[in-house]
């Protein structure tokens, strides 16, 4: 999977590294002082390095979760984010990944304590209300679990924490440890959609929907509690034939009742962020579709979003309940 | 088939830069390549044929820095290059002849660390670089006098991807360093299918990148040569060209030989993206 392996001295002998190391026998080990040396360098081609990133495994110091964007949720008011992982295995054209870090390595933190610690501490604010925290913002929250191993820590970690709701978000498939786990009811296994034809143009290394749906329909079998992620909704001629394609694919194999949520949410990407990506890849196409710019973030024109949101939804409030539907708004 | 690969280099638009310190490494590479000593220039010996350029820039770090830093310049035309470190290096064990890359590369002071973005097979290991020739080879490591030097220069110019060490093993612990001119040739020449495999594979992905920039670059500078364009007007024009890629909008049919004013050249090339709307 990975061909080098960099390790931060303070985590050469964490038992979570010794772990990941040993599960990757064929890897070429580099010792480093910290993985700013490495993922942080300003010379560096994230598109070139996309094409064999290697696994850096480090420590994080701060900042552990924060506060989700304005507009980003599923019901609560108490949003916030975690990264184990930046970056992602998958390749995702319209991803904001590509304009954020300047490097393609895939940069895991494994003291996962250090996260749950301060998750622990957030909720602890207001014991009365239900806190919310996503994970997925800067990784798949899946598809590098048979390496890191984290839906098996996180899971039972969030048992202990009364208030507090976990999504795991992910286009992946490897749901091996969360089928050997006893469902939590308050994570929510989120998947990420986007229609065929998008699905065959943009995301590159993603598994199938058919083998998506196959992925939840087991999860759900097993009791876990799902929600579906139509986001982005990127346009292009028939998008709404393969939009209800796509719906008509899902809710055959999926239980529409036992969905926690959708959420719904058109291209969207911060200007700065937009821009790098067109630095990368100038003659992507869907970056050379008509884009205007609202709030520093780019978007399609306003009123194709508002047709693109309208239509979606409507189609999706053929199969879920208006309470189930969250479209997004930041 | 080496040849067959020394003509697909020599064909790329992507420059390939071999930087050596000896003249004994370079030479069988000045064979492989068949490359011309460039007369006029006088500061170091540079070769090229084709896109393919040659430096021997003398033993040692202060040497090396120099070399690249001149050499950029010189090559600040070409808008796509591809650097390569090729020489000797020492090793505790391994076998002499070996072929390494660089995955590491440290001073006394600091590592800097080079990416492998492609497949290649070429063994991996650190690369220590020491002021003296190195007689203890105390760490499980390449030790050279020129490899960080090489690196943090070109990475001062180009992206670290752009920019990779190969060493080639002419001491151990068991063989003692040996300066023979044909010994030091022999053993790169030895390993001279590897290192154009190894630069085939690297420029063929990196003209993936530019194949089209190209083109386009050489349109923009033909536009901005002969009319006056501001600054925020090629700007303008950068991002015109990009979006004309995309919208895969012949060169040919842009026909902008007739204006005369920079904005009716760029409204021009905007009306023609509006003709051809982008689809996913």
């Amino acid at each position: 999977m990975v061909d080098i392996v960099y390790v931060e001295t303070e985590v050469k002998d964490h038992p979570r590294t010794l772990a990941i190391l040993k599960r990757l026998k064929k890897a070429t080990v580099v010792e480093i002082e910290r993985y700013s040396e490495v993922f942080n360098p300003k010379a560096q081609n994230f598109r070139l390095q996309k094409n064999n990133p290697a696994l850096i495994i480090a420590k994080k110091h701060k900042s552990f979760a924060l506060p989700a964007p304005e507009g980003y949720g599923v019901g609560s008011d108490k949003n916030y984010y975690f990264s184990h992982m930046l970056n992602c295995l998958y390749d995702c054209r319209y991803c904001f990944l590509q304009g954020m870090y300047r490097s393609a390595h895939y940069l895991l933190f494994v003291n996962y304590e250090d996260f749950v610690s301060e998750i622990k501490q957030i909720a602890q604010q207001n014991p009365t209300k239900d806190y919310w925290f996503f994970s997925g913002y800067d990784c798949d929250s899946l598809a590098m679990e048979p390496i890191t191993h984290f839906s098996d820590y996180i899971v039972e970690a969030f048992k202990d924490i009364p208030n507090a709701y976990l999504e795991l978000r992910t286009k992946s498939t490897q749901i091996r440890q969360l089928l050997n786990q006893t469902p939590n009811p308050k994570v929510i296994n989120a998947f990420s959609f986007t229609d065929e034809y998008s699905h065959q143009q943009l995301e590159k290394g993603v598994p199938s929907v058919a083998k998506r749906l196959e992925a939840m329909k087991k999860l759900q079998d097993h009791g876990w509690v799902l929600g579906l992620r139509f986001d982005p909704l990127v346009y292009h001629a028939d998008y709404q034939q393969h939009f209800k394609q796509l719906l008509e694919q899902v809710f055959t194999q999926i239980d529409a009742k036992r969905i926690h949520s959708v959420s719904l949410g058109v291209f969207r990407m911060p200007r700065q962020t937009f821009k790098n990506m067109i630095d990368l890849y100038p003659q992507e196409k869907l970056f050379n579709q008509s884009f205007h710019i609202k709030n520093k973030n780019i978007s399609y024109e306003q009123s194709r979003e508002d047709d693109m949101m309208d239509i979606c939804s409507q189609e999706l409030l053929k199969y879920i309940s208006p309470n189930q539907l969250f479209p997004c708004l930041f | 088939m080496l040849k067959a690969t020394q003509q697909h280099i020599m064909a790329q638009t992507t420059q390939t830069i071999i930087a050596c310190a000896l003249a004994c490494e370079a030479k069988p590479l000045i064979d492989a390549f068949k490359l011309k000593k460039i007369t006029d220039i006088h500061a170091f010996s540079v070769y090229q044929a084709g896109s393919v350029f040659l430096i021997v820039s003398g033993m040692g770090q202060t040497n090396m820095s120099a070399a690249i830093n001149w050499l950029s310049g010189y090559l600040q035309s070409y808008p796509s290059l591809f650097w390569l470190n090729i020489g000797v290096a020492g090793h505790p064990s391994a076998d002499i002849g070996h072929l390494f890359c660089a995955l590491k590369i440290s001073d006394q002071q600091q590592s800097l660390y080079p990416t492998k973005w492609s497949k290649h097979k070429i063994t991996l290991e650190p690369l220590i670089t020491v002021n003296n020739e190195e007689l203890l080879y105390q760490e499980q490591a390449l030790y050279d006098m020129e490899g960080f030097a090489f690196y943090q220069s070109a990475t001062r110019f180009n992206s670290q991807e752009r920019v990779q060490c190969l060493k080639i093993i002419s001491d151990n612990k068991e063989h003692a360093v040996n300066r023979d001119k044909t010994y030091i040739s022999n053993l790169i020449a030895h390993q001279c299918e590897h290192i154009m495999a190894f630069i085939a594979l690297h420029t063929g992905a990196l003209e993936k990148l530019n194949f089209n920039s190209n083109a386009f670059k050489a349109f923009q500078q033909q536009l901005t040569d002969t009319l006056h364009f501001s600054h925020s007007q090629q700007l303008q024009l950068s991002k015109l060209c990009q979006s004309a890629q995309s919208h895969q909008i012949d060169l040919d049919s842009l026909d902008v030989t007739q204006e005369t004013q920079a904005k009716n050249v760029l409204s021009l090339i905007k009306q023609q993206l509006d003709l051809n709307a982008v689809t996913l």
